[in-house]
């Protein structure tokens, strides 16, 4: 409240019922926004303990894990009352926990720093007492960095994201696991194996699955069996990526080359010309602009199909900001691209977004937040579910011939041409450390309308395969009278019609 | 549940190194949490703390870690121009795959899951987890060596290559497979020569110098014995006295006496900075990674570099400001007192500096500017 002026001390007595009713209203106003089709709830765990989210994992019996930084794994049966979680510590001995799955009731899976971890409850008493090494092929150089991300792959086993060390900080002397000359050097580097990899385990086997990866923290497989991962901006990042992570695939992080089999042995993957890079890599299938709506991509999720609203759509958390990115998954040529706008931007979500759960029922959200290491800490659990009010919002993009075609969640009652601005740009990857909107151009709406209830079809002067499409829409009004909720949608045309 | 309300409150009052976290401890009682706030956290006979972290290499031999990978010295590197530049990155020591074990204040050690083995153990505290950790709730690694520092004192070292031998050959390639924890004892299970181990460490409740017991057990008809420490470099350095029970052909206990001599093996302490100084300045931006959001090379990141930033000027509304030396102590103990545009506020932690510190990290900025006054 630091903008209310210092009161009088004579005034003070009268002013206060009067700044307290103020006070009130702009609370209930700044909480529950008129149009919040999201609401926010906080779930504290224990007192005491330090709550930086590494993985939320439910369990079939509707348990939830939590798996803290810093060493110990929370459980509890989540109740209507975000303040009434009864927790337990579950298991404990886990360092940087940033991937946890609970295949059975008592049973949890957890990618920490140094290994997979099977943790087990074999005597029933709440709490584990089994921990199994299932796998340790992944090194770990001593750097602060190198944490691995977890998810399913639908069949017993398990996708390993393994991110890479940064120059802010040393190796130790000693690693675990072989250690390479030529992958120590560059900014986000690659001392010891795996890192910049997703590795794919199952069977006690640890295979490598996809390379070229910088810090995807976070990695997921979608309902129809498709992996997914962010990606932050940095060296060989201009901004911030999704990508469809598919087997032999390189991403264009170089670094993580150096463990590549059938990369030269001995040379330095960072020596690798960019236009060498651009050509070898996967492109993102959505670029997500990171000022603009995603600064660190964190856990990528699907929203389930009984959520209320954005079914089977892809969202992606921001870590350092308070937001989650929402992705429209688009597919030319026989392949996805797709565009990006705010699933949420405030509304109480605290920053730190870092991994992203959904409940059993698909209700509610469960968001996991730390920013050790960045920033203020923000730290802690949130839950999103669904007030029942349909947004007014664009529900889905899809590339044209001759431009977009946009489908709203509500009937569109007006539609101004002009008030739709396009423009055009690209992103560059390099070894600098991200990277601006270059070549930006505005692009000529030619024509604009509501061709259907809850279409709109924009055709423009040009369309070009490679740039990144930002939409604006300013006043367009549903026919219940609803303000469009997000304005800003960022269109990656990787291939054209 | 057998993490009553009771066992917890022994745990937290069980070892505690200063009173002042005694106090904090009473003010927020914790039901069920065994790593708190409190950055030098612990545990107790009946209920050890279990900690996976980096851990503090006190002056371990080249042979006791002969399974790790040896890192090197690397050159520096700039982001900005994407090459090589002057000066080099020392790796620095820890390790990286270890177990600590906090029995309270008769007992901490390191169980290394890369060697399969004990590497050392100490008294009187357990870890000062403050530089990876950061102070409070702050959440916030301190610096580029973070790793946390032993507090107490060393008793046991190991030295040399595996001390047991498994069929009657040296430990060679050791497997960790995890750990169990019935009666929370942690007892730690390996392979190595086609055989599988365990090893369970405690102290010996009756011995008032807190002699260490290892207890080795080999599974099916696999035989262990007991070698001692042998290697490279072991010259001068006595090892700690032991007494061998072989019990059965694969069950062997190991009890070591504490040797308090140890430390003095142990490596160099950090070096201490006094007064307004560009080593002291040097050392501070590297410790708190400051590099980490402000380049030195006129690259872009999350904060403004530090490249030609000393006497240049900006605007800050219709203001123009010169960074010089008070803007830069501002800019430092007060990071949100004026953000640069283009740049967020809240990203750079209020750190806690003294004077002589901040000043000193301004001697070094200096360093970065061809601008004069």
């Amino acid at each position: 409240m630091t903008n209310f002026p210092m009161t009088h001390p004579n005034t003070n007595s009268i002013m206060k019922p009067y700044l307290a009713t103020l006070l009130v209203v702009l609370l209930s106003v700044t909480t529950i926004p008129a149009h919040a089709y999201l609401k926010v709830e906080t779930i504290p765990l224990p007192e005491g303990t330090p709550p930086e989210i590494g993985g939320l994992a439910f369990d079939p019996d509707g348990k939830l894990y939590v798996a803290t930084r810093r060493n110990d794994i929370f459980v509890a049966k989540p109740t209507t009352d975000p303040n009434a979680f009864d927790w337990k510590l579950f298991a404990s001995g886990f360092h940087n926990g940033l991937g946890i799955e609970a295949p059975a009731p008592g049973h949890i899976v957890v990618s920490q720093m140094a290994e997979l971890t099977e943790a087990i409850d074999t005597d029933g008493d709440g709490s584990a007492d089994t921990y199994n090494n299932l796998n340790n092929e992944i090194g770990l150089s001593g750097n602060y960095h190198e944490t691995n991300g977890l998810c399913p792959d639908g069949d017993g086993g398990y996708y390993v994201a393994a991110g890479t060390a940064s120059h802010n900080g040393p190796t130790f002397w000693k690693t675990h696991g072989k250690y390479s000359k030529i992958g120590r050097r560059g900014r986000n580097y690659s001392a010891v194996q795996w890192k910049g990899w997703v590795m794919h385990f199952k069977d006690g086997t640890l295979t490598p699955y996809a390379k070229g990866f910088r810090m995807h923290n976070g990695i997921f497989r979608d309902s129809k069996g498709r992996l997914w991962c962010g990606d932050n901006q940095g060296d060989f990042r201009a901004t911030s990526p999704l990508y469809l992570v598919e087997k032999g695939n390189f991403y264009g992080h170089p670094s993580s080359l150096v463990w590549d089999k059938d990369f030269p042995k001995d040379k330095d993957p960072l020596n690798t010309p960019q236009d060498k890079l651009d050509e070898m890599r996967t492109h993102a299938t959505v670029l997500i602009p990171f000022i603009e709506m995603n600064r660190s991509c964190s856990e990528p999720a699907e929203i389930p199909a009984n959520f209320g609203v954005f079914p089977g759509q892809l969202i992606i958390a921001d870590n350092n900001n308070t937001r989650i990115t929402r992705i429209m998954l688009d597919e030319v040529g026989g392949k996805l691209q797709g565009s990006c706008t705010h699933f949420i931007n405030g509304l109480g979500l605290r920053t730190g977004n870092n991994r992203l759960e959904w409940s059993p029922d698909g209700k509610q959200l469960y968001v996991g937040q730390t920013v050790r290491g960045w920033g203020k800490p923000s730290e802690g659990i949130q839950r999103l579910s669904f007030t029942g009010k349909t947004p007014f919002d664009v529900e889905q993009i899809k590339l044209t011939k001759t431009g977009f075609e946009l489908t709203t969640t509500l009937p569109v009652a007006n539609l101004d041409q002009a008030e739709i601005n396009i423009n055009s740009f690209h992103y560059q990857d390099s070894f600098r450390y991200g990277g601006g909107q270059l070549d930006k151009k505005t692009i000529p709406v030619t024509k604009a309308a509501s061709t259907a209830d809850k279409t709109v079809t924009i055709d423009l002067e040009s369309l070009q395969a490679g740039k990144v499409y930002h939409i604006n829409i300013k006043n367009l009004k549903s026919k219940d009278g609803s303000k469009l909720h997000n304005e800003n949608f960022y269109y990656t045309a990787n291939q054209l019609h | 549940m057998k993490y009553s309300n009771t066992i917890i409150a022994l745990l937290l009052l069980g070892d505690l190194s200063y009173a002042q976290e005694k106090d904090a401890k009473k003010d927020k009682p914790t039901s069920i949490a065994t790593v708190s706030y409190d950055v030098r956290p612990g545990g107790t006979v009946e209920k050890p703390l279990i900690l996976r972290t980096y851990c503090p290499d006190p002056g371990l031999d080249d042979a006791v870690l002969g399974n790790h990978g040896k890192a090197a010295p690397t050159p520096k590197y700039s982001p900005r121009h994407g090459k090589d530049v002057e000066g080099t990155v020392q790796p620095i020591d820890g390790i990286p795959a270890a177990i600590a074990v906090n029995h309270g204040e008769k007992l901490s050690y390191v169980w290394d899951t890369t060697e399969c083995r004990l590497l050392y153990a100490w008294k009187g505290g357990f870890l000062d987890m403050s530089p990876y950790w950061g102070g409070g709730d702050r959440g916030q690694r301190k610096g580029f060596g973070y790793t946390p520092k032993l507090d107490g004192v060393l008793t046991y070292l190991t030295k040399g290559y595996h001390p047991i031998h498994i069929n009657g050959k040296p430990v060679g390639m050791p497997h960790y497979l995890g750990h169990s924890r019935k009666n929370n004892l942690p007892t730690f299970r390996w392979s190595a020569n086609n055989a599988i181990i365990s090893t369970a460490i405690t102290t010996i409740p009756e011995s008032a110098d807190g002699s260490l017991r290892v207890e080795y057990r080999a599974e099916g008809d696999a035989t262990i014995s007991y070698k001692g420490p042998s290697g490279r470099g072991l010259a001068g350095q006595a090892p700690n006295p032991v007494q061998i029970e072989q019990k059965a052909p694969n069950h062997l206990i190991v009890t070591i006496q504490p040797d308090p001599t140890v430390a003095k093996f142990s490596k160099k302490k950090e070096k201490e900075f006094k007064g307004v100084t560009l080593a002291r300045g040097e050392h501070l931006f590297t410790a708190y990674s400051c590099a980490t959001c402000h380049s030195l090379d006129g690259g872009k990141n999350h904060g403004p570099t530090m490249e030609n930033l000393y006497g240049s000027k900006r605007m800050f509304g219709d203001q123009e400001i010169t960074a010089d030396d008070s803007y830069l102590y501002e800019s430092i103990a007060e990071p949100n007192a004026k953000i640069v545009p283009g740049y967020q506020p809240n990203f750079m932690p209020q750190l806690p500096l003294s004077a002589d510190e901040i000043n000193s990290i301004i001697l070094y900025l200096r360093t970065f500017s061809k601008i004069h006054d």
